[in-house]
């Protein structure tokens, strides 16, 4: 009976996603016109979009810029907003969060993170895990915090953000080998639903102090299974209701898909199971799948998904209060240390005992471990308990999550050149010519030589009978790309991009197989 | 574009031999398993064998080219054997293969992928070259050939 309203007592803290309170929002735009207003959010959003171009440029992580836009618009910079609800920051924060891992999860290269699964579950649960325990005793020994807040802390730093290093990659043109790019995107997307759920677990373990910590494990399985179980089936219901629905404007399909993301998140959430993961698994299911409307809506997402981090950085930029920074300088500095050299290599190395990585590879992912913005959002949670009265959490996680970006981010370009896994980074470029299979069209564009001695080879196309069903659609010669036409010859060694069905690519090759008919010796006449 | 970028100096396999077509590409795949250039030795494989399907790639003159797009490299991939002795393929001249070249590349990207095809078909369809590969007495020496080869065709 009584474990049973302890855990309810832990659920109502997990329902504060999604009810919020009403509360005032203390944004202290009194002076400001409606029209002001907008034009400062358009500023923002420019600036935003802008920062992109100077993160680009200067390999700095746009996180970083997009929350140093908040910190100048704040109260103690040039802009002069005041702004310090948590409440509104960390609903923002959630709702933001919720549609960047879905973007996350709907960006996944399913097939490639199959292999790297074993390991990349391993990092998000354990790894977290390890991560929060480790930090949380290295914190206790040095800082002024009682065990559980200790803990908390390390719970609150304990998941990473991939986004943040494949963009700083990109700017350098740094790539990473397999199997290294797959599964950091994969711990990344995975792990937050482990940090929240240890961060609220802390928070209700301090707040109950009678509460034995197993009662935790259940509520960990009742939260990953829910989240996993309502992630996968309304993925698939998403895709069911695109295919059938058939609306009259195509505009309406990316509304229906934002509401789906709420949905998720919300229904996920309200049935106690963990929404964050089941954004994610959703996110995948659609990207595994093909459905109509599929490209505009992931184009669609991944806007949202930008606008949702321009927001939200914005926002908890504005939350901090740069002169306070100053107070936790010393120990933010040090918790980031202990973060980066401690923690994290052991989360590392532990998790990935029975992997067959090699310790090259172990090094790389113990730097990569970034800390990005889940930490200031769930850095917001004491602030609503009411445990972090004077912001010293709170503080201190912002010192620490921006020194690791600003540090770990600049580094990992020459870090991983260090430890011998970057390659060159390959940009994405499209086949010359593409052709997505379909169910209706039995089509597919094959490449095709001409062998040594064809018969085709000095024949101009229109005199040959290639199979009505087919079409040349490019020739590769030497090194130069043909389009070809009825006159073009064809040479020994072409190799020719045809479109054709089954039969017509088979008749196709037999043609080109034809061997020239060798001239008969003069003397048999 | 250079052939020799996309074919590392640790994918030269000389005097490989096989029963058939898809026991020797199965031992270069493997090969190429081993010296890490690919992940997935299984799909890898099998798409090979599925583009093979679509039409044999042994273009003539001892020379084969099977090829396929795949996940499994973020690049383009080629590996060089040389049979000795040949085996027989599906080639329009019925001569054995002698000189085989494997190329792996990515599905999305590299147009690049169609000039590597036709660079080498276009290269090995003078005889005297494909002769000095044949009797080429070192990987070394093959490589050497082969950076030779590409220079002059520039």
């Amino acid at each position: 009976m009584e474990k049973g309203s302890r855990q309810k007592r832990l659920h109502s803290q997990t329902l504060h996603f999604i009810f919020l309170d009403s509360y005032p929002l203390n944004i202290y735009f009194a002076f400001m016109t409606i029209e002001l207003v907008i034009l400062f959010t358009a500023l923002i959003l420019v600036a935003g979009v802008g920062m992109s171009k100077v993160s680009e440029r200067f390999g700095i992580p746009v996180l970083l810029l997009f929350l140093g836009i908040g910190m100048l618009a704040g109260s103690e910079g040039p802009g002069g907003i005041y702004f310090d609800n948590a409440q509104w920051a960390q609903a923002l924060g959630t709702i933001a969060l919720a549609f960047i891992l879905f973007a996350g999860g709907l960006d996944t290269d399913v097939p490639s993170i199959a292999r790297v699964i074993k390991p990349a579950l391993s990092l998000s649960t354990a790894g977290v895990l390890i991560t929060a325990v480790v930090t949380g005793v290295c914190v206790k020994f040095t800082l002024d915090f009682s065990w559980l807040t200790s803990f908390l802390i390390g719970s609150i730093v304990s998941s990473t953000d991939a986004a943040a290093v494949f963009a700083v990659l990109r700017s350098k043109n740094v790539g990473l080998k397999e199997p290294l790019r797959p599964l950091l995107e994969l711990e990344s997307g995975s792990n937050d639903p482990m940090a929240v759920f240890l961060t609220l677990g802390f928070i209700e373990l301090i707040r109950n102090p009678s509460q034995p910590v197993w009662t935790l494990i259940p509520l960990f399985f009742q939260q990953m299974l829910i989240g996993l179980l309502l992630g996968f089936l309304l993925g698939r219901v998403f895709i069911y209701l695109v295919n059938r629905i058939n609306l009259d404007f195509e505009g309406l399909y990316p509304v229906l898909c934002v509401a789906w993301v709420l949905l998720v998140y919300g229904l996920t959430a309200a049935l106690r199971g963990s929404g964050f993961l089941a954004v994610y698994i959703a996110g995948l299911v659609l990207s595994s799948r093909s459905f109509s409307h599929k490209k505009s809506l992931v184009r669609f997402q991944d806007g949202m998904a930008w606008l949702m981090q321009i927001f939200m950085f914005f926002t908890l930029g504005l939350l901090v209060f740069p002169s306070e920074l100053a107070a936790v300088a010393g120990q933010g500095f040090f918790l980031s240390l202990v973060v980066m050299l401690v923690s994290r290599p052991a989360a590392v190395f532990l998790s990935l005992l029975f992997s067959h990585l090699s310790i090259r590879e172990k090094h790389l992912i113990s730097w990569v471990g970034l800390r990005g913005s889940v930490p200031i959002v769930l850095a917001t949670f004491p602030l609503l308990a009411g445990l972090d009265a004077n912001h010293s959490i709170f503080n201190l996680i912002f010192f620490t999550v921006i020194t690791s970006v600003l540090f770990q981010g600049t580094t990992i370009p020459p870090f991983a050149r260090l430890t011998g896994v970057d390659e060159p980074f390959v940009k994405q470029r499209r086949y010359p010519i593409d052709f997505e299979k379909s169910e209706e069209l039995d089509m597919q564009l094959v490449d095709l030589f001409v062998p040594y001695g064809s018969a085709v080879a000095g024949e101009p196309i229109l005199n040959l009978s290639f199979p009505k069903e087919s079409l040349i659609t490019l020739i590769s010669r030497g090194e130069k790309y043909i389009m070809p036409s009825g006159a073009t010859v064809l040479q020994e060694g072409d190799v020719l991009l045809i479109l054709g069905n089954r039969e017509s690519l088979a008749a196709a090759q037999a043609l080109l197989e034809k061997p020239k008919e060798k001239p008969k010796p003069s003397s048999a006449a | 574009m250079r052939l020799l970028d996309y074919l590392a100096p640790n994918l030269v396999f000389l005097d490989l031999t096989g029963k058939d077509k898809n026991d020797v590409i199965t031992k270069v795949v493997h090969l190429m398993k081993q010296q890490k250039a690919i992940d997935d030795e299984k799909n890898f494989l099998q798409e090979v064998f599925q583009r093979e399907k679509l039409g044999c790639t042994a273009i003539g003159g001892n020379v084969a080219i099977p090829h396929a797009r795949t996940r499994t490299v973020k690049n383009i991939v080629i590996a060089f054997a040389r049979l000795t002795p040949g085996v027989d393929f599906c080639a329009m001249d019925q001569e054995p293969i002698r000189l085989l070249f494997l190329l792996g590349t990515p599905m999305e990207a590299v147009g690049d992928y169609l000039k590597v095809l036709a660079k080498l078909s276009k290269l090995l369809k003078d005889g005297a070259n494909r002769n000095r590969l044949i009797q080429a007495g070192s990987a070394e020496e093959i490589y050497a050939i082969l950076e030779e080869l590409e220079l002059q065709a520039d």
